[in-house]
This record gives C-alpha cells, structure tokens and sequence, in this order.
C-alpha cells in the first residue's frame, strides 16, 4: 500500500512563496513577542502557582470573589480540567516564596464551605527564577551549537547551515504561535522546543542524507532538479512518520492531562512546522547557500 | 557472526529473557500490587480480652493505606471489625465506638455486642479492642507503615515483624509528581553565616555584605568585588583565620560555607527521620543549596515549616521601658536626619497599649513593613542600640476597656502582634539547652492542659542561667526562637538546675516539631527557601492514569496505523516496537531511573519516532523493489542504504536530549532520560529485530513481500 505513488512536486520553486507565510508568521508573532512582552511562567520570572480542587461545586466567580477579600487579591484565578470529578482551580500569584505556608492555610480557610483540597504547589523565587531563564536560553544555544557542529562534520557546513536555519525557523514559528495564542513559556515548553529542535533534524537530515546520495550518483542534473527529486522520494516516509509522530502527540495533548498539555502543544506544532521546513526551508537554504559558493568560485 | 537468523534470535531470546528479569519487580510493584505486612506475632503469650494501642506510626496512616486485618485466634471469633477511622469528631459506628477525652483524642475503643474484635486507626495510632483471647494480628497495607516507635501492643509482649520484603528492589521508582511528594531547595544564607563570623562591632562590614547579597552574581565574587572597591583589608576583619591574604580568607570563608551546609544537610535529615518520611533525600546543590525531596508526605505545611527553621534558640532579657523609649527616639532621629521615606519608627505601635500597659505592638498586617523597617536599620551603620526589636509568633485579640481619665467612652486597641525589646547579649543560646521534650502541662501549672516543651540544660548553661535569675528577679525574659519571641514571662524567683519552658505553642503538631528542631539541632546560618515544588498523592494518582491512557492510546493507534498500512511487514515492525518498550522499560530499571510524567510523554513520543525507523527501511525496500530488485536483495540494500540514514537522524535527537538532561531538573530530566533510552533501543528493535524477521521469512518464500 502507498499514500502516494511516484510524485514529481517542485518543491523548489514553491519556496518562495513558502518563505513568505513563515516570515509572515514569524514576524506576527515576534511582532506580539516584543509588543506584549513573553508570557513568562513562574519558572522564569518567580511567583506562585497553587492548585486546588473541590468536592463541592464552586462557582469561579465566587471564588475569585472569596480570595479577592484576602492578599490573594491580585492573583489569576483560572479554572482546569482534569480526570478527576472534582472541580479543579489554579491559582497563580506573585506572593513571596515564604509565604506558602500561610497561604496554603488562607485558601483553605476561605474555601473551606467547597471542602478544598490543595493538590499541587509550585513556587518559584526570583533568583531561581532568573538561573532558569539564563539556563533555558543557554541550553538551546548549546544544543543548536552541538547539532551545527554534528552536521558540519558528517555532511559539510552547507548542510548544516541549511538544517540550522530550518530549526531556527521551527523555534521562532513555534514561539509565534504561543505568543500569539498569548500562551505561557515555561520549563516544560523549553523542553519541548529542544524536542522539537531533534525532531525537525531527524526530518531534514533524511532528506539531506538522500541528496547527498543522489548527488554522489552523478545523474547530471541541476541541484534544483536533484533536490526534488531527493524530497520527492523521501516524501512518503515524510508524510507516514509525521502522521504517526502527530497521531501520539495529539494523543498525548488530549489524553495526557493538564501538566503537559501545552508541552504537548507545543509538540503538535513543532511537528507539523518541522515537517513543513525540513521541505520548504532546509533545502532551498542548503541550496542557496551552495550555489552562492559556486558563484563565488567562478 | 550475527549473519544467520539462528544465531540472532538466540542473542534476541538473550536479551528478552535479561529484560524481563530486570522488569519483574516492576511489574510485581505496579501490576500485582504489592503487599506489605507488619505481624504482630506472640511467640510467648496470647493478648487476653481487653483493649489497648496496637502500635504508634511514624507517619499518618490513611484509608487507603491498610488493606486488610488478618487475626488470628484459638478460640473461634465471630465477628471482627476493623475500620479506619480518620475523623475522630465521628463518635459512633455500626461496630464500636470511640471514646474521646475531654480534647476530643480518641482514648480507648468499645465493640459493640456482636462483634469480637475491633481495631479502629486514628491518625497514627492504631487502637484495638477485643472480648476474646487472640494470638496473632497480620495487617497488609501499602507501605504506608515504615517505623512503628512505640506502643506495640502496650503491655504484652509481642514481637512486631514488619515484613518489607515484598517491597520490589530493584523496581522503577515514580518521581514526585506521580506519587505525590516535595521537591525544596534551600539556599544557605551565606551573608548572615559570614556576619556570625565577624566581631559584633564591625558596623561598616555589615552593611558591605548585605550589598554583596543583593547582587545576583556568586555572592564571594561580589563580596570580593565590594572590598576592594571599598579598600578594606579583610585579614583585619577576620584575624581569626590567620590569613596570609584576602584571597586565603575569602578562601575559608568558603570552606566554613561548605561545612555549614554539610552539617545542615545533616541537621535536616535529623529533623526529616523524626518526621518520618521514607527514604527522602537530601542533598547539596550547587554552590550554597540544599535539595530536599520528601516522596508522599502527606503534611506539605508541617514538613514546609519544619524545613526551613533555623532553630536558633536564645533566652534574653526584655530591657526596661525606659531604654524601649530611648531606642525608639534614637531611631526615629535617624530616621528623619536621613530622609528616610514611610512611617516614623514611633507610629508603629499601638499608642495606648504602651501608655497603659508600657507594652509594645504592632497593628496586625503592618508587620511585614515594620520589619523591613528593622532590617534596614539592623544594617545601618549610624545607630548603636543596646537591644534589638523581636516580634512575638502570635498576635493578640484587640481589647477594648473603660478610660480611666473619662468613664463616659472607652479605649480600644486593634488586633496587634506583640513587640519586644531585647538585650543584644542572650543569656542562654540554642547549644546550652538539651532534651527537648513536648508535652501537655501537668495540672496545676500555669499552662495546664496546653502544649509545652521542656528543656534542661548542659553545666555551663545552668549555671548561666542560675545567676541570671538571680540577678534579674521581677524583670522579664524573652524566649526567642528563629527570631520570634515565644513568651516572655517574668522571672519570679533564682531557677537553678537549668530547668526551663516554652509555652505558646498552637497545638501538638508545632510543640513536637519544635521539640524535634531543637533536639536536632541549630543551623549555623538560616536556610531558606528558593523553589518548591509539591504535588499530592491524588493529583500523582490522575498523572499516572492520564499517563498510562495516553500511552495505550498511542501505542494501540500506532499498531493498527502500521498494521494496516504495511501488513506483515507492519506485523514485523510492531512486534520490534513492542519490545522496543520492553527494553526501555527494562534499562530504566536497570539505570535505577525515575519515571515522571514528563518522562511517560518521553516514552510516547519514542513510539512515534522509533517506527520512523522502519517506515525509513520499508520505503526504500519499497523503492528497491520498484527498481526491479527481488525480495532479497531489495531487503539486503533497504536495510544498508536506511542504516546510515537512521543513524545521523537518530543522534540529532539524541544530542538535542543530553543537552537536556543536563540541563533540565527532576521532571524534565525524566523526559530527556526515556526519550535517549528510547532513540538507543529503538536503533537495536528496528533495525536488528525486524532485519531477523526478513531473514526467517524470506528463507521460505524467496520472492514475495508483504510491504
């Protein structure tokens, strides 16, 4: 059985057009990242996140209306959703790391007719909050800077710069779209965008391992006809693995429940966005960037 | 050698057989469910009828913990009961009843008529009652009860046996936030361990360190940094260390940090073994942090608060109201001199509470104010007072009272948090007081039927403490502990003997934790907390099952997407996957490896990637085919022609994940080990596993592929 048969799609020529909705994207998203500012997570900037469910049903107004007595005045109260039948409440506010404890006991009290249960805590000082984000960026430059080095050095530094600029994309689009969607970064996003980072390679090298083979063959073609012809025979183990790779990752958005649902989010984009430029950017960057050495030699 | 099919499946059989080894305590842990039991056994006597306490836990034991009673008797009983009972306000049950004293505890338990035996569980005190003779009692529960400290059937002697052997060795262990549990890392406070170390007059110093700590670099590189800007020669200021240069002490200051921390860490597993948690860990983080993670403790706050106590105890004199006025001028004169914004220092206190009663306090919410106030004139250089100002660790009601200069309206004061002025010299200090001991108060004592704890003292402290009463008869004495003043009563008479109390306290809980601080142990320099990190039992339980859904999920779509897609050869490849989690599975074992939530995403995500690999070789066995190649050969050059293909594709990822697990705490480190495992053993099932398969199958039919 096959998706498709043999197909001959110029892939090349459509590149154009391609990397004009992903500058698009990028730049409206950017464009939100620098005019709203990251939405940062405790993770980064310090703070407090409480969980709380109850056994009574809890109308939220009513219960932003019950903590808003109290110096939980100015957090942001959210509802979630959870396996559990109890109603489920998070709590995010910027009260110093030391007084857990007493806000712990405040929520309980002033919940108490909803019969509370205060399932998770997270906390977060500033310090902290600062080493994590210096970490965060510092790992992503340092695995960026580990795959560049990899893919110089088993294919060449065309190659890897064609991959890196495919990956760049991939982090900024993904970014984009939480910004835009106003969607908190925090570790776990982090995790996903190196995630991504590997899986977005995993694509483009297959893809850059058959144009090398192809063009080691000597078929006497230009490199435009060479690499579609290597994106068109790799198309159908594209498609195939970025089905079965977005069929569990949506599974795990769905069914994995609220701690890493936007993890999982995070995912389901970078899947879909990393297929899309291991095609449309890596290969015409790979592209371009030889035939501007070649030009440069004549 | 692996070039016959013979050969390989005995390595393959090999390797099942080491895997599911390494798996069975991990699937007797969480498939078979395990089965922890503590028998009571009499080896020597029965237990005659009566009632009594079974055992005293160190930890809560909850509903869910017992599974089951067994009792074992001679005479044949009827009816035995066992209930938990985790609400001591529900007086009555079908089967028994609990008798409670006049502080609702639970004292004894009554069966009812038809029943021969009944064990009730409150808290941590399991109680039984029985109208017949038993020998035996076997109770099954989930691990729950790790140290039974006392009580074993009062009076009688029986051998408690608590059989842990079930408990799996060897098995996957469960991060926090699947079973429930804290993660804290405390940072040391490294400026007040170097002010400790300095003489007491070095005012200029003082401050100099406080701004070292503001910065966020490493506070010695800043100190460092702040000395030399501010050309001061730290040889001077700690002779004590007899250094050749600034670098030398600086140098020892930091060895005197490192021991500072090792001794917390072990003054906090002191305390945490008190507590009664099992197996937790604790251990030094970085340059000044401790990492605590407690596994399904069941009081966040209690543990919160019994963690970041320095238990620094001190025992000083309440100077006289003259000196509290002075002070309160001086500061206020200082204050005003040097423009400092906010309140006066004099407007803090409740005016008439220190007219009438010569009483200090402060307004309840303004605290955290007034301290910042105190901290910023404890740094500052220009005032030199004889006392310093401690809050009390309890507020008080308001009052209202009759005005003594007009009798037609009254004076009210609001609710107040008490405020004491206290000499700078402590009588008695923290390392001077032995055998903490909380207990209720005996009647006829101030405190009767209150908690309180008791303290002795070692020879030099009695004698200090002797000759301070004696001389200070009719003025107070503030007991301070972690820098709030628990009571501060007024010494009556010369105590020698070194016997003292601390009263004050809320309930049971703070007078035995208390008690457990001080036994355990002062910090050399306060800890507190940087980043929390707690999840209760029932949240870990929806993680696990949210988990375990989603990976079913993921897997059986995979199987069939595969299955339908590729037929035999997708048998083949789903046959590779399903081993390939077996494997994984495994080395987590093996590697000792915690399983998060994070780290179950990372196994789903493995599925996905890891049939990448076979859908690589299958397509091109496909294209090979498509050449005109037989089955052989197009099998032969797929497998060649894919192999290196998966290889670079696969360490992208891989190095994407060391990054991570290098980088990431806890949870996200738990993804980044299971996504490696499973890039690695998924190179080994998809390319070796299904390879062997080809060649069973392509010995019989030579020409035919199902593809």
């Amino acid at each position: 059985m096959n998706i498709i048969d043999k197909s001959n799609i110029d892939f090349i020529s459509k590149s154009k057009f391609t990397l004009f909705i992903s500058l698009g994207i990028i730049i409206m998203g950017i464009g939100t990242l620098i005019f709203r500012g990251p939405n940062l997570s405790i993770d980064f900037v310090g703070g407090t996140i409480i969980q709380v469910s109850s056994s009574e049903q809890a109308e939220i107004n009513i219960v932003r209306d019950l903590l808003n007595s109290t110096v939980l005045r100015n957090s942001e109260i959210t509802e979630i959703t959870g396996l559990s039948s109890n109603q489920q409440f998070r709590i995010k506010t910027n009260i110093k790391i030391e007084d857990t404890t007493e806000i712990s006991n405040i929520i309980m009290s002033t919940l108490k007719d909803y019969n509370p249960e205060i399932r998770a805590i997270e906390s977060v000082g500033p310090k902290v909050g600062k080493e994590l984000q210096f970490q965060a960026i510092y790992a992503i430059g340092l695995a960026l800077l580990m795959l560049m080095i990899y893919i110089g050095f088993r294919f060449d530094q065309f190659y890897a710069m064609g991959s890196v600029v495919a990956v760049i994309h991939d982090i900024l689009i993904t970014l984009g779209i939480f910004s835009l969607l106003n969607l908190e970064i925090d570790l776990s996003i982090v995790a996903a965008f190196l995630t991504i980072v590997g899986y977005s390679l995993n694509d483009t090298i297959v893809i850059f391992d058959r144009f090398r083979e192809n063009s080691q063959k000597d078929l006497k073609i230009s490199l435009t006809d060479l690499a579609n012809l290597s994106l068109n025979q790799t198309l159908s183990r594209t498609i195939i693995t970025s089905l079965t790779t977005l069929m569990v990752v949506t599974i795990l958005f769905f069914v994995g429940g609220e701690a890493i649902k936007y993890f999982a989010f995070a995912l389901i984009i970078g899947v879909i966005v990393g297929t899309y430029s291991s095609m449309f950017i890596a290969s015409p960057f790979l592209l371009y960037f030889k035939s501007k050495i070649k030009t440069e030699e004549e | 050698m692996f070039n016959n099919f013979k050969s390989r499946l005995v390595l393959i059989f090999l390797l099942i057989g080491v895997a599911c080894y390494f798996l069975k305590p991990t699937y007797n842990k969480y498939f078979v469910g395990s089965e922890n039991i503590v028998i009571l056994n009499s080896s020597i006597q029965s237990i005659p009828p009566g009632e009594g306490i079974l055992f005293k836990n160190n930890q809560s034991v909850n509903k869910e913990c017992i599974s089951n009673i067994k009792i074992f008797s001679n005479s044949s009983l009827d009816s035995i009961e066992a209930l938990l009972l985790s609400n001591s306000k529900q007086l009555s049950y079908q089967w028994g009843q609990l008798n409670l004293n006049n502080k609702n505890e639970i004292t004894t338990i009554t069966c009812l008529d038809d029943v021969d035996v009944c064990i009730g569980i409150d808290n941590s005190i399991v109680y039984y009652n029985t109208k017949k003779q038993i020998d035996d009692i076997e109770i099954i529960h989930n691990g729950c009860i790790s140290n039974i400290s006392e009580g074993v059937l009062e009076n009688y002697s029986f051998n408690a046996d608590i059989n842990e052997n079930i408990i799996e060795e060897g098995a996957i262990k469960l991060g926090l936030d699947l079973q429930g549990g804290m993660y804290i890392q405390l940072e040391l406070d490294v400026a007040q361990l170097i002010l400790n170390k300095l003489n007491r007059s070095e005012n200029d110093m003082r401050q100099l360190i406080y701004n070292s700590d503001q910065n966020n670099i490493d506070f010695f590189e800043s100190f460092r940094q702040e000395c030399i800007t501010n050309n001061i020669r730290l040889t001077q200021k700690f002779p004590q260390y007899k250094a050749l240069d600034d670098n030398e002490v600086i140098q020892r200051l930091k060895d005197d940090r490192d021991q500072a921390l090792n001794s917390a860490i072990k003054v906090l597993r002191n305390r945490i073994d008190e507590f009664g948690v099992s197996e937790p860990i604790i251990q030094r983080f970085g340059e000044n942090r401790i990492v605590v993670e407690l596994a399904g403790v069941q009081d966040k706050d209690r543990a919160r608060e019994l963690i970041k106590r320095t238990a620094s105890l001190e025992l000083s004199l309440v100077l006289s109201t003259e000196r509290v006025n002075n002070a309160i001028v001086k500061i206020d004169k200082y204050l005003l001199s040097n423009n400092i914004d906010g309140n006066l220092f004099a407007n803090y206190f409740e005016p008439a509470l220190f007219e009438l009663f010569g009483e200090l306090g402060v307004s309840i919410g303004k605290e955290d104010e007034f301290e910042r106030l105190l901290k910023k004139i404890e740094t500052s250089t220009d005032i030199k007072l004889d006392g310093r100002f401690v809050l009390s660790n309890e507020s008080q009601d308001g009052l209202s009272f009759p005005n003594p200069d007009n009798e037609s309206n009254s004076i009210s004061i609001g609710a107040y948090t008490p405020v004491y002025y206290v000499s700078n010299t402590p009588a008695i200090v923290g390392g001077m007081v032995k055998d903490p001991m909380a207990k209720i108060a005996g009647p006829g004592s101030d405190n009767s039927g209150q908690w309180v704890i008791n303290l002795s003292m070692n020879r030099e402290g009695a004698r200090k403490w002797s000759s301070f009463t004696g001389r200070n008869i009719g003025k107070r004495v503030a007991i301070v502990l972690d820098d709030k003043v628990f009571m501060a009563p007024q010494i009556n008479s010369k105590i020698s003997g070194g016997q003292t109390q601390i009263s004050g306290l809320e309930n049971a809980n703070e007078a035995q934790d208390i008690a457990n601080v001080l036994s355990a142990g002062e910090l050399d320099a306060p800890v507190k907390i940087v980043e929390e990190r707690s999840v209760s039992p029932s949240l870990g339980k929806d993680s696990i099952e949210s988990g375990r859904n989603a990976l079913m999920y993921a897997f059986i779509s995979i199987l069939i997407f595969i299955l339908f897609y590729y037929r035999v050869s997708g048998l083949i490849a789903n046959i590779s996957l399903f081993l390939n989690i077996i494997f994984i599975l495994s080395l987590l074992s093996i590697l000792g490896a915690t399983l998060t939530l994070p780290g179950i995403a990372g196994l789903i995500l493995t599925i996905g990637i890891a049939i990448d690999s076979n859908v690589i070789i299958f397509e091109r066995i496909k294209e090979e085919i498509g050449f005109g190649k037989n089955a052989v050969s197009a099998v032969r050059s797929g497998y060649k022609r894919a192999f290196i293909t998966i290889m670079d594709a696969n360490i992208t990822t891989l190095i994407a994940a060391f990054v991570l697990a290098n980088i990431g705490s806890g949870p996200i480190k738990g993804f980044a080990i299971t996504l490696s495992i499973g890039i690695m053993c998924s190179m080994f099932t998809a390319i070796f596993i299904t390879r062997t398969f080809y060649m069973i199958i392509l010995q019989n039919k030579k020409n035919k592929l199902s593809i």
